[in-house]
C-alpha cells in the first residue's frame, strides 16, 4: 500500500518532503498577465482550427442548405429538403444504422484483439519495449490503400485463404469473405489496431502492478485480480481506445469502398456518391452533417461514461 | 484521470480533421498569349489524347495546349463550379450528363458555328440543340471477359445471365455503366426505360447470384485481367485498349444485343482565360485528323460524318450510325439517376 500511497505525492517530491511545489502562477498581479500569454498561445492553433475546420464545416452546412435542381445543378437557396429527403428515407436510416454496426463491431474486435498486447507492452521490462512498440504501430507507415490491397489479396476468391481452403479440400467453392461487409470489417478492424493499442497505451496511467500484487498476495486468484483490479484501472484507455476506433470507422471510406464490392452502404461511401456520382452536393453535404452530429454524440458520451469512471 | 484522454482525443481529432480535408486544387497555366489549357480524364485518356491531339495541335498552330487531368466528369465539374469567378481552365471533355448541369449552371458557353465550323460535321446524335459543346468521343458499353479462364466467351449482355456464380464484375448506379445496362436490359425484354424501368429491374436481380462485386476496384479491366473476375461490363474504347495492352488476355466482345452509346462533349468554359485558342482548339478536336488519330490511339468512336477510319480501326470501334444503337436520354436521366440507383440497391444488389 505504501506504493500506493506514494503515487498520490506530489510527483519528484522525496517521501516525507512537505514543502509545497512552486505555484505555476506565482502572484496575483502576474496571473491575468499568464493567461494572456496562454491564450496568445492558443491563437496560432485556433487560427488553424478555424481555418481547416469551423469554416469547412460552416461552408459544408451552407451547401446542405441548398437544393439539387433539374438537370443535377446547384440550386442557390435556404431549404431543409436535402435533411428532409434523408430523415424521411428508410434506405439513409438503414445507412446511418449499417455505419454504427459497423464502427461498433470494429471498435470492438479492434478493442479485444488489442487490449493484450496493450498490456503486455505496458508491463514488459524487456530492454526492446520500445522497438516493440514501434513495431505494434508500425502498420501506420503504410498506406491504408496498400493495406486494403493486402486484404483483398488475402481474402478475395483466388486470395491465400480460399487457395489453402480449396487446395486441401476443406470448400469446393472459394468462401465469399471480400466484397462484402465482413471483409471490410476485418480490414479495418487491422488498419485501425494500432491506433486502439496507441490510445490504451497512454490510457493505462491508473494501472499500478503494486496494487494487483496486494490483490494477489491478500488471496485474491489471477482471475479475480483482473476483473476486480486490472480491468477496472484500465477501463478508461479500453474506453478511449474503443472511441477512437469507433469515430476512425464510421468515417473511413477507402477500406469499404475497396473492400465492399458496391454492397456495404455506409455514410462514408455514399457521401461520396452523391458528391461524385449523381451530383447533389446539398444531399452529400446533408449526410455528412448527419455523419458529425453522430461524432459528437458518442463523443457526448464518452465524455460521460470517463467522468462517471473518474468519479466512481 | 481524463486529462489523459484529452492528448488522445486530440489526437484522434485531429486525424478526423486531416482525413476529411481531402481536397485538392488543380493548378493550372496562368492567362497567356498562345496557350490553352484542357481539362479531361486522367491517366490512359490523357495520355493518348495528348500524343494523339494535343501534340498535333501544338504542332499546327504553335499554341501550347496543356492537359488538365481529373478522375473524372463530376471531378471535372467541381473544378468548374469553384473556379467559376476567375476560370483558369478554357476547354472542357467531359461525359454529356454532367455537361448539361454545368451547361444549367451558367458553366459553359455557347460557341459561335462561324468559329468552329468543324461542329456542322458532327453527327445529329452529337449535335447540342442549344449551341453549346458538341459529342468530340463516343464510346459504348461492352462485355470483357479473361480469354484464358473463360472457353466460350459471351456474345450478348444475355448471356451474361447464363455464366457461373460470382464471376461478374458489373459497375452498379449510380455509375452510368449500370445505367446503360438498365437500358439495355428493357431494351431486350422490350420495355421502355422511361415509361416503366421495374420489369428490367426484376431481370437484373435475377443477375445477382453471378454477380462478384458491383463496385469493382480498382475497375473491371483490372479485375479480369488478373482473372479476379471472369467477366465485366465496360467501355468499348478502354477495352480494347487494355485488351491490347494486356497482350490478349482481356478479350472485348462487341454485344450483338444492343450498343448504349456514352458521349463525351467538348465545351467551352464561361468567361476562359484563352477563349480564342478554346475555340481553335474545339474547332482542331473536331477535325477529321485528330478525330481519326484518337480513334486509332484509343479506339473512341469518331463523332463527326466526313472521316473515315482504316479498316482494322473501324472494326474495332461502334460506328454513331450503327442500327443497334439504343438511344439514351442522358439529360432525362440526370433527374432518374438516383430513383435507379435506389431501385438497384433495393431490388437488384439487396435482392
Amino acid at each position: 500500500m505504501s506504493a500506493a500511497k506514494t503515487t498520490q505525492g506530489t510527483p519528484g517530491a522525496a517521501p516525507g518532503d512537505t514543502s509545497r511545489p512552486a505555484p505555476l502562477l506565482p502572484g496575483r498581479g502576474n496571473r491575468s498577465r499568464t493567461r494572456w500569454e496562454l491564450l496568445a498561445l492558443l491563437i496560432p492553433g485556433l487560427i488553424g482550427l478555424l481555418l481547416a475546420f469551423i469554416l469547412p464545416v460552416l461552408a459544408m452546412f451552407r451547401m446542405s442548405l441548398n437544393e439539387h435542381g433539374t438537370a443535377g445543378a446547384l440550386v442557390e437557396t435556404i431549404s431543409i429538403a436535402s435533411y428532409q429527403a434523408v430523415l424521411s428515407d428508410p434506405f439513409y436510416w438503414q445507412v446511418i444504422w449499417n455505419t454504427l454496426v459497423m464502427g461498433f463491431g470494429c471498435a470492438l474486435a479492434a478493442v479485444v484483439l488489442s487490449y493484450p498486447l496493450a498490456l503486455f507492452l505496458v508491463r514488459t521490462t524487456s530492454k526492446w519495449k520500445g522497438v516493440l512498440i514501434a513495431l505494434a504501430i508500425a502498420p501506420l507507415l503504410t498506406s491504408a490503400v496498400a493495406r486494403t490491397f493486402g486484404w483483398i489479396a488475402i481474402l478475395g476468391d483466388q486470395g491465400m485463404i480460399n487457395s489453402v481452403l480449396l487446395a486441401l479440400g476443406v470448400v469446393e467453392t472459394p468462401l465469399r469473405m471480400n466484397n462484402n461487409m465482413f471483409g471490410s470489417t476485418v480490414a479495418l478492424v487491422e488498419i485501425l489496431m494500432p491506433y486502439s493499442i496507441l490510445a490504451m497505451i497512454s490510457g493505462f496511467g491508473r494501472l499500478n502492478p503494486a496494487l494487483e500484487e496486494a490483490a494477489g498476495s491478500l488471496g485474491a486468484s489471477k482471475f479475480k485480480v483482473f476483473t476486480k483490479v486490472t480491468l477496472p484501472l484500465t477501463l478508461p484507455g479500453i474506453f478511449t481506445g474503443f472511441l477512437l476506433v469507433f469515430v476512425l470507422a464510421i468515417s473511413a471510406f477507402v477500406t469499404p469502398r475497396l473492400m465492399g464490392g458496391g454492397r456495404v452502404f455506409i455514410l462514408a461511401t455514399e457521401i461520396y456518391n452523391e458528391a461524385t456520382q449523381t451530383l447533389n452536393w446539398p444531399l452529400a453535404s446533408a449526410l455528412a452533417m448527419i455523419l458529425l452530429v453522430v461524432f459528437g454524440l458518442f463523443i457526448l458520451l464518452y465524455q460521460r461514461a470517463v467522468k462517471r469512471i473518474d468519479q466512481g | 484521470m481524463s486529462r489523459t484522454h484529452i492528448p488522445v482525443l486530440g489526437a484522434g481529432a485531429s486525424i478526423l480533421m486531416l482525413a476529411t480535408a481531402c481536397g485538392g486544387g488543380g493548378g493550372a497555366a496562368d492567362e497567356a498569349n498562345g496557350e490553352v489549357n484542357i481539362l479531361g480524364y486522367a491517366a490512359a485518356f490523357e495520355d493518348n489524347y495528348t500524343a494523339a491531339v494535343l501534340d498535333a495541335f501544338e504542332e499546327e498552330t504553335g499554341i501550347t495546349a496543356n492537359f488538365v487531368p481529373a478522375q473524372n466528369s463530376a471531378e471535372m465539374l467541381g473544378q468548374l463550379r469553384s473556379e467559376s469567378g476567375n476560370p483558369t481552365i478554357d476547354v472542357v471533355i467531359m461525359d454529356t450528363s454532367v455537361a448539361n448541369t454545368a451547361i444549367a449552371e451558367g458553366l459553359l458557353a455557347e460557341l459561335d458555328p462561324a468559329e468552329v465550323p468543324n461542329v456542322e460535321n458532327v453527327v445529329e446524335m452529337g449535335q447540342n440543340p442549344d449551341g453549346y459543346g458538341p459529342a468530340v468521343t463516343f464510346d459504348n458499353l461492352t462485355i470483357i471477359y479473361n480469354t484464358e479462364s473463360v472457353t466460350e466467351p459471351p456474345a450478348s449482355f444475355s448471356d451474361l445471365w447464363e455464366v457461373p456464380d460470382n464471376s461478374v464484375a458489373i459497375p452498379a448506379p449510380p455509375d452510368i455503366q449500370g445505367i446503360a445496362l438498365t437500358v439495355l436490359t428493357a431494351d431486350e425484354i422490350g420495355a421502355d426505360y422511361q415509361q416503366d424501368i421495374q420489369p428490367a429491374i426484376d431481370r437484373l436481380a435475377e443477375l445477382a447470384p453471378k454477380v462478384q462485386t458491383w463496385d469493382p476496384q480498382p475497375d473491371s479491366y483490372q479485375l479480369v485481367t488478373n482473372d479476379s473476375a471472369q467477366y465485366a461490363i465496360a467501355w468499348n474504347a478502354r477495352s480494347q485498349f487494355f485488351s491490347d495492352e494486356s497482350g490478349g488476355t482481356l478479350g472485348a466482345v462487341s454485344p450483338e444485343d444492343g450498343i448504349a452509346f456514352q458521349v463525351n462533349t467538348i465545351n467551352a468554359i464561361e468567361n476562359s482565360p484563352n477563349p480564342e485558342a478554346a475555340t481553335q482548339f474545339i474547332d482542331y478536336a473536331l477535325s477529321p485528323e485528330a478525330q481519326e488519330a484518337f480513334a486509332a490511339q484509343m479506339f473512341y468512336a469518331p463523332t463527326i460524318s466526313n472521316v473515315e477510319l482504316p479498316a482494322e480501326v473501324a472494326e474495332r470501334v461502334s460506328s454513331p450510325e450503327d442500327p443497334s444503337i439504343v438511344e439514351i436520354d442522358w439529360a432525362w436521366m440526370a433527374d432518374e439517376r438516383d430513383g435507379w440507383t435506389e431501385l438497384w440497391r433495393r431490388h437488384v444488389i439487396g435482392g
